[in-house]
Formats: structure tokens, C-alpha cells, sequence
């Protein structure tokens, strides 16, 4: 068997066995796997919201965090203090994000390392009023005992109801943004990472389009944060520091930056040290870190880049005797 | 004679301090093919950057059909009808060629500023069989004349009325800067109106049907190709040839 061949069918299995680990998770007999699992859902959706202007239009954004916070701030508010139906209170959170990002996309504007500063600015202007406006948020308390979400008499009764509805609208979202990716919009935001003044001199809005990519990030960002307010049913200040950004913006940077399942793969890791490896070592942010200085000196492409290199190669070798044969043609001609 | 459809009058450019497009008058006449050439430095790059508004000239006037376009951001220059091959073959490296040539294609179906739909996917493959070959592949990957094709694709894609090709044969194989020729050819055959600067006199004056000479900002010399080779004075003055 060819390494091209071994490669794909490690893939094969790989998702496969994801497959398999995210439908029977909640029978794992432990329900802290499943509230893990379910986060590591949540956030992978939060990084591919970070991943659509990192990668893709190559603007870094420090703010994602924001518009999560103010998605599971709302959705938290209107559920506990309002009662209002979930099917509003959740979809009054993701325009909350979506009207936050249409107000913070004048950072768009910016550049380079000043759209990163103004960016992160405007997200710490979030994590301020959580913090501050105690009337509103609850302070440092935040606000607890957030219920899982209903429909008329349908009631989402237990974790394992909840981490499958999860699930469901995270693959959901996952699709559209895949959608969002291959649509010519998604090209020609990777048009605008490569070049602006290229995507301006054959007619692109570059403004417009960088100011449209922030808005469908927040929103997707917001869809994140309504399903951290219903999963865990508590939101605090720790939804809007600066850190949910950060670890956000580094979990596609560790799987595999420009790929769907990347960012996924960073959540694990990024997740999963925070969450496990915090259980035998309070040293945890230092693995943390090596892994990360070991991934971006290693594979700059991410933990998936790597895969797709090695696939790539054995590949070409594969190919080799063909191209070889071809050549030998075309020169015959 | 047939109708100017780009007219630019008085372009004055600068950079900071220094003034490098010097009042330049130009006409454009529909299908019209008009060679720009000049030694390094003489503002060629800035004039065809200054007509797209790409850098911002600092006094005069641009038409196109009439209408005038100097002022309007440089995508809605683009979207009137102006394509630009910029220099030193400008594709988008990390898309695939065929990436890089709907590119164009999508902002024109999401602006419908402009019905025309000359050129197709497919039209370009059957320009530049070469590109068809390598849909699939980066265009960062592909060789220096491949890119030019690329370039030279993708601002046809965007269906221009008036191309603007900056230097499109520099650093080229000959082998190349004849394909690129033969190109040229297809286009004006199709009824495009060009602007090409080149450093390649010979080349531009096989291709062109009018030549101007810029120097120090200025146009110092307009007339036909044929006119242009019987003046070997005119030549070795600004050309050095």
C-alpha cells in the first residue's frame, strides 16, 4: 500500500472515530465529558468565526470574544430577568452580536497591527461594561441559573439533550460558513488577504467587503456565544475577557488555519489542556504554550497542515513515474 | 475617425514633492491600440496608475465615454470599464488559477454595473490553452510567463472596454513576449482598446497602432509607429535605441 494510501485511510478513520466520539460522548458515563465536549463545540464554531478574517480576508481580530460575550449576555438577560421564548431570546442574542459587529466594523478601516489594537480596544470595552455595570450584568456574579431552551412545551430537560442540540447547530453553522468560504464572496475576501489594491483596480469594494466579512464573523461569533449562555446557563465576565479572543484566534492557528476542521482541532487541544491537563498540573498554561511554540515552529500550517503536507507529497511521489511518462510524450511531440 | 472613448487632459501627478506626471493629454480612440513608451522613471506607471485614480492626481480630467470618471474610487473606475494588467504580473498567489479568474466575474454579477459578459472562462482557456492546464494549480506556483497569461486573463474577465497593460512583457522570455504579442493581436482583432506601456519599443510598435513617448512627465513625441522607426533621432533621444 502506498503512504498516499495509508494517509487517506488514517483520515478516513480519524473522522470516523470523530464521528463516533461526538455521537456517544454523553454515554461515556461521566457528564463532565460531555459539558467538555460540548465547549470544545461551541469554541471550534467561536475560532471558525476568528478563522473567516484571520485567514481568509487577513485581518486579526481581538475582539470575537466580544461579540460572543454580548450574545450569551443577552441571551442570559432575556431568559432569567425577561422570560422571554428562547427562540427570541436566542436569536435577540446573535442580532446583539451582529449589531455589535456592524458598530465595532469601523475598525476595518485600520491595518495591520492598528486593526488588531483598535480591535482589541473595542473588546475590552465589552469586557468593561460586564464587569462594571453590575446593574446590568450582575458584575463579577454575573448572571446565573440561565435555563436550557424551550419551544412552546418542548424543553430541552438534560446535558444530554442539550449537548446534542449543540452539536446539531454547531454542524449546522459549520456547514454554512464551509458555504460562506466557497461562495465568491469567500473568494474574494481571499482575494483581499493577497491583495488589496489588486481586488480594488478589477472593481472590488475592498471596504465594504472587509466591513461585510466582520459583520458575518460576529454573527457567527454571537451563534457561539448563545449556545455557551444555554450550555453552561451561566455567564460572567469570563465570557468577555480578553483571553476567550485570544484562545479563539490560536485554536485555527494550532489545527490548521483556512480549514474547517482545524479550528475544531485546536479546540480539542486548546480545551483539552485547559480542562484536563489543569487536573493534575496548576502549571497547565506552560504545556499550553510549549504546544503552541511547538506548532508554529513545527508546522506553520497547523496540526492538519501537517497532514495535508505529508499527504500532498507522498502523493506527488506517487505521481512521479507519471509525470515522468508524460513528459517523455510531450517532448516526443 | 472614430470616437475617443478614453480622453484624459491635463494630468498632473505627484509624489510628496515631486511632480512626475506633468500635464498629459492623451486620446483613446475605440479599438484603438496606443503604445506608451519611455525610459525607467518618465511617470508611465503613475500616468496609467493616475487614470484609475490607483494614485490620485493632483489636477485634471478623465472621460470615459464621455462620462467622467477622475475622482471616483478606483473600483467604480474598474466596474465602468477599465481593466488594468498591472506590472510585474500581479496575480493572486495563493488562489488557484481558475480562482483567480472568476474572481473578476463575481463582482460583476453582484454590481450588474455592466451587462456585458464578452468574456467567459472559457474564452480565456481558448486564449491561453496553457491556463486550462493548470486550472486546478496555485498561481503562485506557476512560471513567470504563465502569471503574465494569468494577469493578462484576469483583466479580460472583468470585461473591459478599454485595457490598461502595464509593461506585460517585462522580464519575459522572447518566446513569451510573442505569445503575449500574438494575444495583443487576438484583442484588437476582437475590437478592445489598449494602452500599453512598454519599455520594449520594437514590440510595442509591432503591436500599436499609435505611439506616444513620455519623458520627465511630459508627452514629447505622438505619432504612428511607422513615423516613430523612420526617426532614429527621435529614437536615440528619448528611447536611447
Amino acid at each position: 500500500m502506498s503512504m498516499a494510501r495509508a494517509l487517506r485511510m488514517f483520515g478516513t478513520i480519524a473522522l470516523v472515530l470523530a464521528g463516533v466520539i461526538l455521537l456517544i460522548t454523553p454515554y461515556a458515563g461521566n457528564p463532565f465529558w460531555t459539558g467538555l465536549m460540548a465547549q470544545i463545540l461551541i469554541f471550534g464554531l467561536l475560532a471558525l468565526s476568528v478563522d473567516l478574517l484571520m485567514r481568509h480576508t487577513g485581518l486579526f481580530p481581538m475582539c470575537n470574544g466580544a461579540f460572543f460575550a454580548v450574545a450569551a449576555y443577552t441571551v442570559a438577560m432575556l431568559e432569567v430577568n425577561y422570560g422571554v421564548a428562547s427562540p427570541f431570546a436566542a436569536l435577540a442574542g446573535i442580532a446583539s452580536a451582529g449589531v455589535t459587529g456592524m458598530v465595532f466594523g469601523v475598525s476595518v478601516r485600520a491595518s495591520g497591527v492598528y486593526f488588531i489594537l483598535v480591535t482589541l480596544a473595542l473588546g475590552q470595552l465589552v469586557w468593561g461594561v460586564s464587569v462594571q455595570w453590575t446593574w446590568l450584568t450582575g458584575g463579577d456574579n454575573g448572571i446565573t441559573n440561565v435555563p436550557y431552551p424551550s419551544l412552546g412545551d418542548m424543553r430541552i430537560g438534560s446535558l444530554t439533550q442539550m449537548y446534542y442540540f449543540v452539536a446539531f447547530v454547531v454542524i449546522f453553522f459549520t456547514l454554512l460558513y464551509r458555504q460562506v468560504i466557497r461562495s465568491p464572496f469567500g473568494l474574494s475576501l481571499n482575494g483581499i488577504r493577497d491583495s488589496e489594491s489588486r481586488m480594488t483596480a478589477l472593481g472590488f469594494n475592498v471596504t465594504v467587503r472587509k466591513y461585510v466579512a466582520f459583520v458575518i464573523s460576529s454573527l457567527f461569533a454571537g451563534v457561539a456565544g448563545v449556545l455557551y449562555a444555554y450550555t453552561v446557563q451561566f455567564v460572567s465576565p469570563a465570557a468577555s475577557s480578553l483571553l476567550i479572543s485570544v484562545e479563539a484566534a490560536l485554536m485555527p492557528i494550532l489545527g490548521g488555519p483556512g480549514t474547517v476542521f482545524g479550528a475544531f482541532i485546536g479546540a480539542v487541544i486548546i480545551i483539552g489542556i485547559r480542562n484536563v491537563v489543569s487536573g493534575f498540573l496548576s502549571g497547565w498554561p506552560i504545556v499550553m504554550g510549549l504546544v503552541f511554540i511547538i506548532v508554529v515552529l513545527f508546522a506553520p500550517k497547523g496540526i492538519l497542515g501537517i497532514f495535508n503536507d505529508l499527504l500532498r507529497r507522498s502523493d506527488r511521489r506517487d505521481q512521479a513515474a507519471d509525470a515522468a511518462r508524460k513528459d517523455v510524450r510531450e517532448a516526443e511531440q | 475617425m472614430p470616437e475617443a472613448i478614453l480622453i484624459a487632459r491635463d494630468i498632473r501627478t505627484y509624489y510628496g514633492d515631486s511632480y512626475v506626471v506633468q500635464g498629459v493629454d492623451l486620446d483613446l480612440e475605440e479599438g484603438q491600440t496606443l503604445a506608451l513608451l519611455g525610459r525607467n522613471g518618465m511617470g508611465k506607471t503613475t500616468l496609467i496608475r493616475s487614470l484609475m485614480n490607483l494614485t490620485v492626481p493632483r489636477q485634471g480630467e478623465v472621460r470615459l465615454r464621455g462620462n467622467l470618471i477622475s475622482g471616483l474610487p478606483s473600483n467604480r473606475i474598474a466596474r465602468q470599464g477599465i481593466g488594468l494588467i498591472p506590472q510585474g504580473r500581479r496575480i493572486f498567489p495563493t488562489l488557484s488559477v481558475q480562482e483567480n479568474l472568476s474572481l473578476p466575474g463575481s463582482v460583476l454579477a453582484g454590481g450588474r454595473d455592466r451587462a456585458k459578459r464578452d468574456w467567459t472562462l472559457a474564452r480565456v482557456y481558448d486564449l491561453f490553452p496553457k491556463l486550462r492546464e493548470r486550472a486546478g494549480q496555485m498561481a503562485g506556483s506557476l512560471s513567470g510567463g504563465e502569471q503574465s497569461m494569468l494577469a493578462f486573463g484576469r483583466a479580460l474577465m472583468s470585461n473591459p472596454d478599454v485595457l490598461l497593460m502595464d509593461e506585460p512583457t517585462e522580464g519575459l522570455a522572447p518566446v513569451i513576449v510573442a505569445r503575449i504579442g500574438q494575444a495583443i493581436e487576438e484583442l484588437k482583432r476582437a475590437g478592445m482598446t489598449i494602452l500599453l506601456v512598454e519599455q520594449n519599443a520594437r514590440f510595442a510598435e509591432s503591436v500599436a497602432d499609435k505611439v506616444c513617448i513620455m519623458s520627465n512627465g511630459q508627452i514629447v513625441f505622438r505619432g504612428t509607429p511607422e513615423l516613430l522607426e523612420a526617426d532614429p533621432e527621435t529614437r536615440q533621444k528619448w528611447l536611447g535605441i
